[in-house]
């Protein structure tokens, strides 16, 4: 169960990071820098 | 935050056996998932006991999803970006709700609503997408993507207001929705000038004196 809790955590969090990759910026005014695999400039 | 992002990304990582750079991704997506559930609750709890909870929502979405392809001004902490996102968000909705509540003020907001669109259109053409140090945008497809983006996003916010406005005769409410819609396109046009950035770092040097008193 905490496994899968897991699993979908990080599925929804690497989601959120592939649709926040293809856009200019994140949501709001604060922008980290990228993980290299996403990296998309 | 990202602190919390990045352990827990360890402690996921770790139980699934990801690499380092699994690792990174979930935790950068975890990052912006706090971040906006942090500013999601908080504008909702303020705006719910101002009672400009609709109109706080649609600057959040607003502003936030033309962000996404118009880029811009960047805090230079996840900490000042989280509280100056809510201040905005719920003074913005507050002077919209306040403001433009009743019918007699449908000419004058229809006109306010139509100036900011059209600065806010001229803004976005001549400057987006203004990209970031730890975000830079090079390619020509992706500049054309993100333009394209950007005045679609503004369109459908026009059509919005256009339409809430024409209702208003019925609802007063609907007037301090459409003029909301052009306050976010007109905040975030307006963060991609220089004077908007300028701004910001004026703001995120405040944060830090403060963070270097306590």
């Amino acid at each position: 169960m905490k496994i899968k809790l897991m699993g979908l955590v990080s599925v929804l969090a690497t989601l959120a990071a592939v649709v926040l990759s293809s856009s200019a910026c994140w949501f709001y005014m604060y922008q980290p820098e990228e993980p290299a695999s996403l990296r998309d400039r | 935050m990202e602190k919390l992002a990045k352990r827990i990304a360890d402690l996921i990582g770790n139980s699934l056996g990801q690499d380092d750079e699994q690792k990174q991704v979930v935790a950068y997506g975890l990052s912006a998932i706090l971040q906006f559930l942090a500013i999601f609750v908080i504008s909702s709890v303020i705006s719910l006991i101002g009672g400009f909870f609709l109109e706080s929502m649609i600057m959040l979405f607003a502003v936030g999803l033309l962000k996404r392809s118009v880029g811009g001004a960047h805090s230079s902490t996840m900490l000042s970006c989280t509280i100056m996102s809510i201040l905005n968000i719920s003074i913005v909705a507050a002077l919209a709700h306040y403001f433009f509540n009743s019918s007699s003020i449908l000419i004058p907001a229809s006109l306010v609503a139509a100036f900011i669109y059209i600065t806010a259109l001229f803004l976005v053409y001549k400057l987006a997408p203004v990209d970031s140090g730890n975000k830079p945008i090079v390619k020509p497809e992706k500049i054309k993507r993100l333009r394209r983006n950007s005045f679609l996003t503004l369109a459908v916010y026009i059509l919005f207001s256009i339409a809430l406005l024409l209702f208003a005769n019925k609802n007063a409410r609907l007037i301090s929705m459409a003029v909301t819609f052009a306050f976010a396109s007109g905040w975030q046009s307006f963060m991609l000038t220089r004077v908007g950035a300028v701004l910001i770092h004026a703001i995120d040097k405040l944060f830090d004196k403060e963070k270097t008193r306590t």
